[in-house]
Formats: C-alpha cells, structure tokens, sequence
C-alpha cells in the first residue's frame, strides 16, 4: 500500500465505511470485533500522512496483518460424526459440502468467507500433491509409515502397506492416462458445483461397487488442499472453515490427512454423535488439540435428531458430556451444545420446508425445551407459508444453532485474532502518541519562543544562539540514542539466548525421566503377566508436561522481556531532556498490557509411535519377546520421538522471540525518529527563519517572521488535535477489547 | 479354558465311563454368544432380538454397566458373581449400584425356548473411557464360544473398533459375526448398497459372516398381529438373517465338539493314550 495522497482512499474505501454510515450493530458472528477490525483499518490509512518515514513500514506490516488476518475455525470429529453436514448449516447452504453414508471428505477443505461486494474470483481452487510428494504418498514414506517401521523395523505392515496401494492403483485407474500431467497442478473455478466438490472433495466410490453412471473424474485421491471462496455469509469478521476429513477411518491414509491440517486454528468445534458421545478416542483427540488453551473448544452433540426421545435422553447426554469434560478438563470453559445439523438444515429451507415431513420432530415437549411458542397452526398440522416458515424456524432454534453462534461469537471476541488486533492497535497506539509528543513539544518550544520574542531580542537571540548549539550537537546525541536502542535489542536477544540452553535441557530431562518409567513400569507388567493384548503407551502425560514447562519458560521469558522494555521509555525521555531542556516531563507514556503473543506449541501435536493403536503393539510385542531388550527399546522409541519434538519448539521460541523482540524496537525507533526529525526540523527552521531576518533588517522582517511562525503554530496544533483524537480512540479500541477477554463473560 | 496336560492312559471301563460323562456334560452345555461393541452400537437391542422377547433395557441413556449372561432355567432367577467368582443368588430389588460396582458379572436365568440352543451374554459398551467396564466386557468374551460385534450403520466400522476386534482370541475372531444395526436410520437402499459395499470391503475380511439389522423393526414385526405381515417385517429387518447366521455358527460350534469327543472316546477306547484334552 502506497501512502501518497491519492491511492489510499481507493484501496481501502472498501473497508474504510465510517462507522456512523453503517448500522450501528452486526448481529452476524464476529460482528464487533469486525467493526473494531474495520475502524483499525481505516485509522492506519488516515495516520499514514500523519507520522513519519519510519513508521510507515509499521503501518503497512499492520494494514496487511488487518486485510490478511481471518478467524481459522477447524471442525474436526470422527467419522460420520456429522461435520461436513454441521459446516453446510453454520454457513446456511444446506448440501454444499457432499456427505454420504459411507465416510466421504477426503481432502481437508477451507471455506474463506470475507465479505466483498463483488463474488470472489476464482471461487474454488484445488491444489494437488506434486510428483514428489504423490510418489512418496503412495510409497509410503508418510509419516505412519515411518513410525510404524520405528516401532518394528523391518515390518512391513500388510494392512498399511494394501492400503497405499489400493489408494495408488484407484488414483490410477480413476485418473487414466492423465495422471502424471495432473500432479503439481492447481485447479481454479469461477463457480461451485455440487459435481465439483465431488469430484476434488469426496472419497468416490470404488469402480464396480455402485457408480452413479456416468463415469467422473474423481480427483480426490491426489487433491492436497480445496480452497472455497464466499464474499457473503453469516460471519460478520473474515472466517476461515476447515472441514476435516474425520479421525479414527480404519483407512489410515486419511486420518493422517486430518492430523496435518490441525494447525493452529484460532478456535475448534469438537463434533460428536449424540449416539455415541465421547468415546475414548474422542477424548484421546481432545487432549491432543488442546493442550492448556483456554476458551478455544466448542463440543456440538449431532444427531439429536436420531434419539428416540431427543428431548429427555438429550438431557441427559448433555449433562453427561458436560460432566465428562469438566472432569477431564477441570481448567477449561468447554462450552456444550446438543443439536442437529440435520434439523439445521432442513430449518433452512424456511416456507420451501414440507413442514409435514418434519411434523413428527416438532412435538411440545421440543418446543418448550427450546422456549418456542406453540403455533397453533402449526399444530394443527398447517401448510400456509407462515406455517411453514414457523416450523422452520422452531426446527433450527431445536437444532441447537443459534447457541452455536453465540458461542462462537463470544468465543472469536476472545480468541488469537481478538489478540492480534489488541497487539495492531497498541502498535498504532504507540507510534501515534510518540508523534502527538514530539509535535506537543514542538509547540511549546514554538509558543516560548514567540513570546521570548515579544520582550526582548536580546533573550531572542540568547535563544537562538542555545538551539544552533543544541543542532551542532545535534547528530551525536541522534548517534547515541541510536546506539542504546542497538545495544537494547542486542542484550534482549542475548536473555534469549542464554535462556533457551537451559530450557533445551530441562524439556530433555523431562521426556527422559518420563521414558525411563514408561521401560521399568513395561518391564515390572512383563514380568507380572502377559499384558500382550491390551498394552498401550499412553504419551499424553508427557506432551501435557512438556508445554507446561515449555510454557512457563516462556511466560517468565516473556515477563523478563517485558521489564527491560519498560526501560526504553525513560530513555526516551532522558533523549528528549537533552535535546530539548525541559520537556522531558511531558514525555510520559504510560505503559499499557500488552497481549502476549504465545509461541506455537503445534510440535506437540505430531503423532509419535505411541499413539499408535493396539493391533500394531501386537506385531512389535511378538518381535521382542525379551522383557529387558522390549523396555530397552520402549524407552529408545519415545526418546527417539521426543528429540525433535523437543528441537522444534526451541526453535518455535526463538523464532517467536527473536520477532518480539525486533519488532517491539522497531517501534521504539519509529518513536525516537518522530522526536529526533521533529527537533531538527524545528531547530534548522527556526534558525534558518532568524538569519533571514537578520539579513533583511530587524523590524521589517519581524511579522514575516512572527506571523510565519504563528502559522506555524496552528497548523501544528491541527495536527496536533487529529492525533489526540487518534489516541484516544485507540485507547478505547484496546478498552473494549481487553474487556471482552474478562473471564465470567 | 485350554488345559494342556498329560494324563494316564485310560484303559479300564471306570475312566472311560468318567471320560464319556465329562464329555456328555460339556456337549450338553450351551454353547456362550458375547454380544459386543462400542457405546450405544445396539447390542442390547440385538439381545433382545436373539431372545424373542424386550427383556433388557435399551435406551440411549440406559447403558449397560455389568455383563448379563442370559441362560436357560426353569424359572426366572437372578443371581451375582463376585470378584472371587463366587455366585450369590438376589432379587431385582437387591440390585444397587454398590452391589454392582464389586460384581464380575450377573446371571439371569429365563424360562425361554431360545436358551435352549445358546446362552447369551451382553456386555457394557467399549470405548467409554471407564476402564473398568471395558475390562469386564472383554473378559466376558474371552469366556466365550462366539462373538457378535455390533456396529452402527450411520457411524459404521471405525478404526478403534477394528484395534478391540483384533486384540480378542484368534478362535472367536474366526467365527465371528458383524451385526451393523440400527438399518432403519439408513436413508436409502441405494445408501444401503453403498454401506454394504463399504463393509465388504474394509470389515468383512475380519468376519465369518456379515449381516445388517434393524432391532426395532423385528421386534415391531413379532408384536404384529397380521402374520404374514409381521413375518416379511421380519426378514426385511435382517433378524432372520441374523437367526440364521447364528445359528449355523452354533451348530457349527457343537459339531465341532461332538466330533471332538468322537475322537477322546474312540482314541480312549482304542487304548492309546492322548495327550491334550482341549475345552
């Protein structure tokens, strides 16, 4: 984005409604924080003009941060949980995503949503696997094959093994004589079909095993990613879906699918069937994607639709699911909801619905669980439109929906994106005071000299002689404020460094400790009793206290950071007195909470051999009947998996440090340079102005050069004035903001 | 159950009298069907199905906490087996929640024809988390003769289900029977074809026999009063597919042993001595 006068209305005018012109509330999901995103937006543009050069790449880094930035909400679940179905009512287009009876995503799939007038262009766009990755794939380098060749080396696992090549052979077969000018290709389109999803999106089915006639390319097996694109929706802030292809598929291909696309969504919508709620697996998953985040889980209950009494038994299965997560999760707020993406989408067809096709649901003891009143027309078994319309809407209120979008609205006013935007408007905030200062004190000094001017010019020119001093001066007090900002960021670069050895250690020292009692619990059970069967490494323990400590490493890093960057103020300010005695008491900002950014804890995430499930224990057990050399091996496997788990969240750390940190004296810098160019322009004005002066003769330049300087002096205040009202917007916006993240809400 | 031993030659009539009433006693005993899966996948449902008559409780909420084996008696009793296996006859009414927290497994007798070719045993629903129940579930089939893995069509065939299937013994797993219930939720026939392609493809290899049910709809069949409507309900439902798969796996079982025992006596009255005695 260029900042000349010309260009940036256009760009932005898009974004840059003027609140008072729109209606004064979004009710869609997400809509405040999108106002305040929007607002934020506009204001970057209108503070361009207004601050200096340096801040400008700050400006535009937080404009592209504001255009770019959307809400990633994941829906994951096992199979045939009901997520693709549960997407389609969310976003209000009952059969968008295809379902089927049998499993049927295959790919992970993101639907964008970002309102725009226009309809976006392409709308869908499918990226396949390259040659590379599509040979490894099928060859069966992916990850579960390397670590159930890690479990038993040399085990060549049949099932895994038939099942990457049936993949293989199927891909083939479907594809024909294109298949190798396909990999490595993006697809893009102009308009979603039903056809189309299917064709990039669906398992298909099995040539021979009931095709639906006409013979289609089916692409799924080799799509890596499908992007779908919307400009219109029910989000009000820019919404990234990600539909999933659904854990716990006995085809392994796919669920290690599922598990590579996990990472980091601002926010989770756990899906379960209301007939099979939290079983081990889901809470195996839920464990896995959680780690200790707070507010950041939904759980939807699908399929009430399907319990024979969805009013009573579907009671009691929320409170069960309720009670199970609070014991298993006692430090999160899991909200639960119990629905139907079924009844969703029926409700969505409003007065097209055949409301008797859906009669049998609507029974008084629904309605008056979900505080609808009853229709007597609609009990009486009515067909009028309103009827219609009537029971389309009890239907979707009873499909638990709009408890889903309060949720998720409460839960995006307080997830990462609500963060970063807190993080954006401080940085606006900052760099915008930092010039309302240096402007302020340009105006004092401005002000004092124009009345020194009036009494006498003997004081006048005293003056002027103190400020060509101070300019002489000048460079090398620039000099050195420069050089203790460097020395800033290098010492805190330096705590960084010094911190992570220790930290390195420790986590080692964690996940050996834990090995070494997994090995000596597996032996002492060996020597018991044959645990064959049923054995199972539970790893869960050890990646919960591996980000515990990872964690609080960080926040005390963090705080440490923190403290020394308070000093940058004062240093600031001790700049300032130099260069201009006496104004260094106005230079006081007072420090405000900044979110902190926590690094990414997503290395946790990988599976590692022990998540592995029994019947693959069976094979490994059977290769190593000797207890010593089994517990032996055991603690080789985790440590082996945990080293570079362990690599990678260092190197997480220092990544994410290391730009904390630049950026925090980025902005320190665009401060400093607001202040030193202000006092140099001013300086070599003002001196510049007394020497012409002088030259012309001293009366007859005096109003030229009063009146000049007077001028001066208002249109300093003007700009002066903007930028007040500029903080104290932005202080609001952080207000509101931090508010929404008050527990209890 | 497999005793694997030496005994003395048997050559005189008085061991070979004993040998043929142990055997005459074991093939006399009914032959234990484990009823198995995942919470709420309808085994309960099925139970009552195999029995002919609603006698468990089924709902999703009610989920059964203790294995009930179901055997022929002639009159109704109920009795609990304790941790050290010791069985303690009780009322309905004796049944709380601290008693069965100690138990291993109940017992119900029944006056039912169907009992007289099979016992039953349905066990709590596995994958609930609660360790314990799935303990006692796959205990209980180990004890065994034949297992029915029950599995929900509209959530058909999941990978953990495969993990528990394949850690039970080799001989329940080679005669086994996949149940996929609750058939009444599939929307379509042609959604049912696909189903059943599916499972083919990824279950069936791991099953003697495979068949599809709806519980609710055969034990609407059975109340019908109109016979011959009931009956087709009947078979439509898949209950009499399953009857029958069942009771093939039963005779098979039973031929097995009587062939067994053919053998024990012909090699004990042929004087050589044997060396397994296999249960």
């Amino acid at each position: 984005m260029k900042f000349d006068t010309v260009a940036p209305v256009a760009a932005a005018s898009s974004f840059a409604a003027p609140l008072s012109s729109r209606a004064p509330h979004d009710d869609r999901i997400g809509g405040k924080l999108e106002q305040i995103r929007v607002r934020l937006l506009a204001m970057a543009t209108e503070l361009a003009p207004r601050l200096d050069s340096l801040s400008q790449p700050l400006l535009e880094q937080a404009c592209g941060v504001l255009e770019r930035r959307t809400c990633r909400i994941a829906v994951i679940g096992q199979i045939k949980a009901g997520k693709s179905t549960f997407i389609n009512a969310l976003c209000g287009r009952p059969g968008l995503l295809p379902a089927d009876i049998n499993p049927w995503t295959a790919v992970v799939t993101l639907l964008q949503f970002r309102n725009a007038p226009e309809p976006p262009s392409p709308a869908a766009r499918f990226a396949m696997f390259s040659a590379t990755e599509w040979s490894n794939l099928a060859a069966g380098a992916g990850r579960l094959r390397q670590l159930t060749e890690q479990l038993v080396p040399g085990f060549r696992s049949d099932l895994l093994k038939a099942q990457f090549e049936l993949m293989r052979a199927r891909a083939e077969r479907r594809l024909g004589s294109s298949f190798d000018t396909l990999l490595g290709e993006t697809h893009a389109y102009d308009h979603i079909t039903r056809d189309l999803l299917t064709d990039y999106i669906s398992a298909g089915d099995d040539p021979g095993s009931g095709d639906h006639g006409v013979a289609r390319m089916c692409y799924s097996d080799i799509t890596r990613t499908a992007e779908l694109f919307f400009s219109q929706g029910p989000f009000a802030f820019p919404i990234t879906l990600i539909d999933t292809p659904g854990t716990n598929d006995p085809f392994l291909v796919r669920d290690e699918i599922t598990r590579r696309s996990l990472e980091n969504p601002d926010i989770f919508i756990f899906v379960i069937s209301a007939l099979q709620p939290l079983t081990t697996a889901d809470i195996s998953m839920l464990r896995l994607i959680n780690g200790l985040h707070k507010d950041r889980i939904l759980v939807f209950i699908n399929r009430a639709d399907q319990l024979a009494d969805p009013v009573n038994d579907g009671a009691i299965i929320q409170a069960r699911v309720a009670q199970r997560l609070q014991a298993e999760f006692p430090a999160l707020k899991i909200p639960v909801v119990l629905g139907s993406a079924a009844w969703a989408n029926f409700g969505l067809q409003g007065p097209a619905l055949d409301a008797r096709s859906v009669a049998r649901f609507l029974t008084p003891a629904l309605m008056a669980a979900n505080g609808i009143e009853v229709h007597p027309g609609l009990m009486a078994g009515g067909e009028s439109p309103h009827d219609r319309a009537y029971a389309a809407h009890a239907l979707y209120v009873a499909a638990g929906f709009p408890k889903v979008a309060a949720a998720l609205n409460h839960m995006i006013a307080t997830s990462t994106s609500a963060a970063l935007l807190s993080h954006v408007t401080t940085c606006l905030l900052e760099l915008t005071r930092g010039k309302e200062v240096a402007l302020r004190m340009e105006l004092q000094s401005l002000s004092g000299l124009l009345q020194a001017r009036q009494s006498e010019t003997a004081a006048f020119q005293d003056k002027v002689q103190q400020e060509r001093k101070v300019l002489a001066e000048f460079d090398k007090r620039a000099a050195h404020l420069h050089a203790v900002l460097d020395e800033i960021e290098t010492h805190l670069g330096d705590i960084v460094t010094k911190n992570v050895t220790p930290l390195r250690a420790e986590l080692g020292v964690i996940v050996t400790a834990f090995a070494n009692a997994k090995a000596a619990a597996m032996e002492r059970s060996l020597r018991r009793d044959d645990v064959r069967d049923r054995w199972v490494c539970n790893v869960m323990p050890l990646r919960e206290e591996l980000e515990v400590c990872y964690l609080r490493w960080c926040g005390q890093l963090a705080a440490e950071l923190a403290e020394i960057e308070t000093e940058i103020q004062p240093i600031l300010r001790q700049a300032v007195e130099t260069l201009m005695p006496g104004a260094g008491s106005d230079f006081d900002v007072p420090p405000r909470a900044i979110a902190v950014h926590r690094p990414s804890v997503q290395p946790l995430r990988q599976t590692v051999v022990m998540d592995l499930s029994v019947s693959w224990w069976k094979a490994w057990f059977a290769a190593r009947p000797d207890p010593v050399d089994r517990a032996a091996n055991l603690k080789t496997i985790i440590e082996g998996d945990f080293s570079p788990i362990v690599a990678e969240l260092i190197r997480e750390a220092e990544s994410h440090f290391g730009w904390t940190i630049a950026h925090t004296l980025d902005k320190a810098r665009a401060v400093a340079e607001s202040i030193l160019a202000t006092v140099r322009r001013r300086n070599e004005q003002l001196i510049a102005e007394f020497e012409d002066w002088q030259r012309r003769g001293e009366n007859a330049g005096q109003d030229h050069f009063e009146s000049r300087q007077c001028r001066r002096a208002v249109e300093l205040a003007g700009q002066r004035a903007n930028l007040v009202a500029d903080i104290g917007e932005l202080s609001a916006l952080i207000d509101t903001l931090n508010d929404a993240t008050e527990p209890g809400m | 159950m497999r005793r694997v031993g030496r005994r003395a030659p048997v050559t005189d009539a008085g061991s070979i009298g004993r040998l043929a009433v142990r055997l005459n006693q074991r093939l006399l005993r009914a032959p234990r069907v484990c009823v198995l899966g995942e919470l709420n996948s309808g085994k309960s449902s099925l139970v009552n199905v195999l029995l002919g008559n609603a006698v468990l409780p089924t709902s999703a909420c009610a989920n059964t906490r203790l294995p009930i084996r179901i055997f022929r008696s002639n009159r109704s009793t109920l009795a609990i087996e304790t941790g050290d296996h010791e069985r303690v006859e009780i009322s309905s009414d004796q049944l709380t929640p601290d008693l069965l927290s100690d138990a291993v497994m109940l017992h119900a007798g029944l006056p039912l024809e169907r009992l007289e070719s099979f016992e039953i045993v349905d066990t709590p629903g596995l994958q609930s988390g609660d360790e314990r129940l799935c303990d006692r579930a796959t205990d209980a089939c180990r004890q065994s003769h034949l297992a029915i893995w029950c599995s929900t069509a509209t959530q058909a065939w999941k990978a953990s289900e495969l993990g528990i299937w394949q850690s039970l013994p080799k001989r329940l797993r080679m005669n086994g029977i996949l149940a996929v219930t609750f058939k009444d939720t599939i929307g379509s026939r042609e959604d049912e074809g696909r189903l059943w392609a599916r499972i083919k493809a990824e279950a069936a290899p791991h099953f003697k026999t495979v068949v599809m049910i709806s519980a609710r709809d055969a034990i609407v069949a059975r109340e019908l009063a109109d016979r011959s409507k009931g009956d087709q309900m009947w078979h439509v439902s898949g209950a009499a597919e399953l009857m029958q798969a069942v009771d093939r796996h039963v005779s098979g079982l039973i031929m097995e042993r009587v062939r067994g025992a053919e053998r024990l006596l012909n090699s004990a009255l042929s004087g050589s001595p044997y060396q397994a005695l296999s249960a």
